[in-house]
């Protein structure tokens, strides 16, 4: 079924985990422990989700088809095949650009009103 | 612990989740976890947490999973019809209904009964809106060991100005008050406030008004606020009592206003008086010891409020070091503070008594159920061949656990409400003084929303093992043996362990119950080496008003004490401060001799004024020296008689006689006495629940001073008897002096047992509760089990069997249920009693005697619940018995 623009303003505003996990696989297809471990670090541990919850996150994201899972890349595929690994559909890319659109006007309010760092 | 053996333990974890989640990420999951694993720095505390956090999270997610999914389902769909279905399965067998309705009655009634108890005696806020919001503040000397100290007017009125948490502080001491004027005079509890007091509770009196600012200083009009009771009961609840001038202590003072009914604060007052201080006529330290308590301010807590207290209380301790050194101040919820710190331990150990009686009814049920799950599951097999889900299957049992417990649940309430009224009437006769005011027991909103968790606990118990035993049985095996045996066997040893767990919990409880009775009934006539039964005491308190200087009150005690004695009723008259058996109040006695760097050093003793001749009148033995007598008065040598701890500890040269003790502190005025005697300790902690420090030292009344006064008359009859006796020698000799708390000595010890009667009451009654359903339990099952071997008895009766050898096959099954019952409820009353130890309801020797006998009735009762249908089973026609199916 193909999704529209409206189909994506639903899953805004994205929840922390999902939002993290979607902004991993921006940088290009990942398996789940790598998506975890860099969860971790960007956050500082603060988001250090268990295994339990990443997968059960991993898989409504792929249910409601803003992920889904991809062929390993060339040169991994020789290592271990039993990863999956998983990428951003389109769908995905647009609901994360909504969000991202949601925050710019957020952050720009906060401007407004001087409360950015910097601007006393 | 191995990366292999971690990573099986996280598989075995992921079974929670749902079959089709584990299918798809299972692997990918293991794989992701071991890496994690591998990965991890060096250090076995950071792999075990690593672990045991990865195994929570998917324990949890995956029951999460699940019981979404579950409920997601067409569980209760067409719920109408299976509950028509299930209503007429129970009508069809009303024995059984009947029987499942009043077990759970009696398993939920019983721990809404001990709820609504600990509800209303605990858990109520003070009855004042916003009521949880009010703090009890007072004092404690962590360095000395000393709690509850009162605080003083000045520090009240820093404390006041200070701090910013409350919207505002006021403060009160309790007394007693004596009303007169019209007809009678009469005491009162009273209390002593400071002129916001209602203002901070946010209480207006229902007629007239409360204290005004400036009504608490010495100089102003004398004003007083009364209870409705008291309005009732000395002005008819007439409206003019507003504005009528009375005594209150002697003084003539005006009624500004009347409380609404039921208001009795601070705890049972009856009389309100301001508190009437000008702080700069008082040294810092001086005048009579505060409560304070106050509203806390919207959105401060009761942890801030006691960070900023202590703050102040240190401040305080650094300007004013001679008096407030080491003070701390204690913050507390204000009923909490006038429960005893260990008294949640007690209340929890009811709590789960009760819920334990809950899981009996429930275990019944359940066997209940089980039972007539056997004789259905044809009919489930059925249901379930033509297609019916599993799942509508457990529905429709658990719609019939769910009537049973409704059913139940309105029977308890019915009992609970019986109950409740019971309680009220008992805390009424056993207490001498009455309950604070904000203590009420009744069935109100969050006794009733228990009573509904209970229901569906019970319902969830009793329903759903049969349920899926029930549904999960084998269709097509069943369908094919038409005689059942084969789920009937597997099922009743699932009712034959729920009988074990019975008899284990009433065994528990039986013995528990058995043991504090005894131990009630021990207190209750304990034997203190003075006598406690044949001494009738009453208290009287004199007023400056009425009887203005020492030397008046010196002489009415000593005209009291002829008087009562030249009485043929009576054989003899002591008077005293403190009767023995009653906590004494504490203070320093320096022994002459000995250096102190520190007051603190200086010895602390408890002490009593008593009559002459008060150890004989009452028959104590002296240890060493004599008795006070009348020539021991104010203008003879001071002395002293000391108690055997204080001779031991204080005077250890051996010769305690002629040693020279003074009273107060290290630079003491008081001139120094000579010790003429030693008596035994007469409990001057407390005879009940010793409060420490037993050392004690008697002072005869006419070398000090008192207002207040007990006496104690002795006779060979009735003792009650007595009690017009004092009143009239009373009032003969001073008509306004109103006399109180008239009870025999052992009544005035036992005062305090009321919490062990009520524990030792509650504990006997949830015992037999108990042992009932586990009487009837045992009986249902073993009738059960027997119907059911109808065909092997009369077969093996057939083939020449006795009886005798029949009947001991059935009852050797059930003795090993009855022996295990028993060793395992032991096991576990062990255990009880350490835990009702640590809740300071000890109970002192373990009795062979009461254990002997609650086994001695368990016992009887099996061979009675299973030996009646044991031999009901022999007594079957083979033939008939063959017939069956």
């Amino acid at each position: 079924m193909k999704k529209t623009a409206a189909d994506a303003e639903t899953f805004v505003p994205l929840a922390d985990l999902p939002f993290h996990i979607l902004l991993s696989l921006g940088n290009g297809d990942s398996h789940g422990y790598a998506i975890g471990k860099e969860i971790e670090e960007r956050t500082s541990g603060r988001l250090n989700p268990t295994t339990g919850s990443l997968y059960q996150a991993l898989r409504r994201l792929r249910e409601t088809g803003l992920i889904a899972t991809v062929d390993p890349p060339k040169e991994e595929s020789s290592g271990d095949s039993r990863r999956r690994y998983f990428a951003l559909t389109r769908f995905g890319r647009r609901v994360m650009a909504l969000e991202v659109e949601r925050l710019e006007g957020l952050v720009a309010m906060a401007r407004e009103r001087s409360l950015a760092p910097g601007e006393t | 612990m191995t990366d292999g053996a971690a990573a099986a333990l996280f598989r075995a974890c992921l079974r929670l989740y749902p079959h089709a989640f584990r299918e798809e990420e299972g692997t990918d999951m293991v794989a992701t976890f071991s890496l994690r694993l591998s990965t991890l720095k060096r250090g076995w505390v950071r792999r075990w947490t690593f672990v045991g956090r990865e195994c929570l999270g998917a324990v949890v997610g995956g029951g999460v999973m699940r019981l979404s999914q579950f409920l997601k389902t067409d569980l209760f769909a067409d719920s109408a019809r299976d509950l028509r279905h299930a209503a007429r399965a129970l009508a069809r067998k009303p024995g059984v209904t009947v029987n499942a309705v009043l077990a759970l009655g009696l398993g939920i009634g019983l721990p809404t009964l001990m709820f609504c108890f600990i509800y209303g005696a605990l858990l109520r806020p003070l009855p004042v809106p916003d009521g949880e919001r009010i703090l009890h503040l007072e004092y404690a000397n962590p360095v000395q060991g000393l709690q509850e100290l009162d605080v003083s007017y000045h520090d009240f009125l820093d404390w006041k100005d200070r701090q910013e948490v409350f919207e505002d502080m006021a403060a009160f001491y309790r007394g007693t008050v004596n009303l007169s004027g019209g007809d009678r005079p009469e005491r009162f509890f009273g209390a002593f406030i400071t002129a916001n007091t209602l203002d901070v509770l946010r209480v207006r009196p229902a007629l007239g008004r409360g204290f005004l600012a400036g009504e608490d200083h010495p100089s102003a009009d004398r004003v007083v606020l009364i209870s409705d009771a008291v309005w009732r009961s000395r002005f008819d609840a007439s409206a003019t009592a507003v504005g009528a001038v009375i005594r209150v202590n002697g003084e003539p003072t005006t009624v500004v206003g009347i409380m609404p009914e039921g208001f009795g604060f601070p705890y049972w007052e009856d009389v309100w008086l301001p508190l009437r201080f000008d702080p700069l006529a008082m040294g810092r330290g001086t005048g009579p010891g505060l409560e304070v308590f106050g509203r806390l301010r919207s959105g401060a807590t009761l942890e801030l409020a006691r960070a900023e207290l202590q703050l102040i209380s240190r401040e305080l301790a650094d300007e004013w070091p001679d008096t407030n050194r080491d003070l701390e101040a204690v913050v507390e919820g204000y009923t909490a503070s006038y429960h005893d710190q260990d008294g949640g331990a007690p209340l929890a150990i009811m709590l789960l008594t009760a819920l334990a009686v809950l899981l009996i009814a429930s275990f019944n049920v359940a066997n209940l159920l089980l039972a007539r799950a056997v004789t259905r599951t044809r009919e489930v097999a059925i249901r379930v061949a033509m297609g019916a889900s599993r799942r509508r299957v457990v529905a429709t049992l658990l719609q019939e656990a769910g009537l049973l417990a409704l059913a139940g649940a309105a029977v308890g309430t019915l009992f609970a409400l019986v109950g409740v009224a019971q309680i009220n009437r008992a805390v009424l006769a056993a207490a001498t003084y009455p309950p604070p005011f904000w203590m009420s027991f009744r069935m109100d909103a969050p006794i009733l929303l228990f009573v509904a968790a209970l229901t569906g606990l019970s319902a969830m118990a009793s329903g759903l093992v049969p349920a899926i035993k029930a549904s999960g049985t084998n269709v097509r095996g069943l369908l094919q043996d038409a005689s059942l045996s084969g789920s009937a066997l597997r099922i009743s040893r699932l009712s034959r362990s729920l009988v074990l767990g019975e008899l284990t919990v009433s065994a528990l409880l039986l013995v528990v119950s058995g043991h504090l009775a005894q131990e009630v009934t021990r207190t209750r006539n304990a034997d203190y080496g003075y006598p406690a039964d044949d001494v009738l005491t009453a208290r009287l308190g004199l007023f400056e008003g009425v009887v203005p200087d020492r030397e008046s009150r010196l002489a009415f005690y000593r005209d009291l004490q002829v008087r009562l004695a030249s009485r043929h009723e009576i054989a003899s008259v002591a008077l005293t401060t403190t009767l023995p058996g009653e906590e004494a109040p504490a203070g320093r006695f320096a022994v002459e001799g000995t250096a102190y760097a520190e007051e603190a050093d200086v010895p602390r003793a408890r002490m009593a004024l008593v009559s002459p001749g008060f150890f004989e009148a009452l028959g104590i033995p002296m240890i060493a020296g004599r008795g006070f007598r009348r020539s021991d008065d104010a203008g003879s040598l001071p002395v002293a008689i000391v108690n055997r701890s204080f001779a031991q500890r204080f005077l250890p040269d051996g010769e305690p006689l002629g040693a020279q003790i003074r009273e107060g502190r290290l630079e003491g005025i008081s001139p120094w006495r000579t010790v003429v005697g030693v008596v035994p300790d007469l409990n001057m902690d407390g005879a009940l629940d010793p409060a420490g420090t037993p050392q004690g030292v008697y002072l005869p009344i006419a070398q000090s001073d008192a207002r207040f006064m007990s006496v104690a008359v002795r006779t060979s009859g009735d003792s009650l008897a007595l009690a017009s006796v004092i009143r009239d020698e009373v009032s003969g000799l001073q008509g306004d002096t109103p006399i109180y708390f008239v009870r025999t000595l052992r009544d005035a010890i036992n005062v305090g047992l009321l919490d062990m009667l009520l524990m030792g009451g509650i504990f006997v009654g949830f015992g037999v509760a108990a042992f009932l359903l586990a009487a009837v339990g045992l009986y249902g099952v073993t009738a059960f089990l027997a119907g059911q071997r109808t065909r092997e008895v009369g077969i093996r009766m057939a083939l020449g069997a006795e009886g005798g050898a029949v009947l001991g096959l059935v009852l050797h099954k059930g003795l090993r249920q009855v022996l295990g019952g028993l060793a395992l409820g032991l096991l576990l009353a062990g255990a009880a009693r350490q835990g009702l130890g640590a809740a300071g309801v000890g109970v002192a020797q373990w009795d062979l005697g009461v254990t002997a006998a609650v086994c001695l009735t368990l016992g009887l009762t099996w061979l009675a619940a299973v030996g009646v249908p044991a031999w009901r089973s022999t007594r079957v026609d083979p033939v008939v018995a063959l017939q069956q199916e």
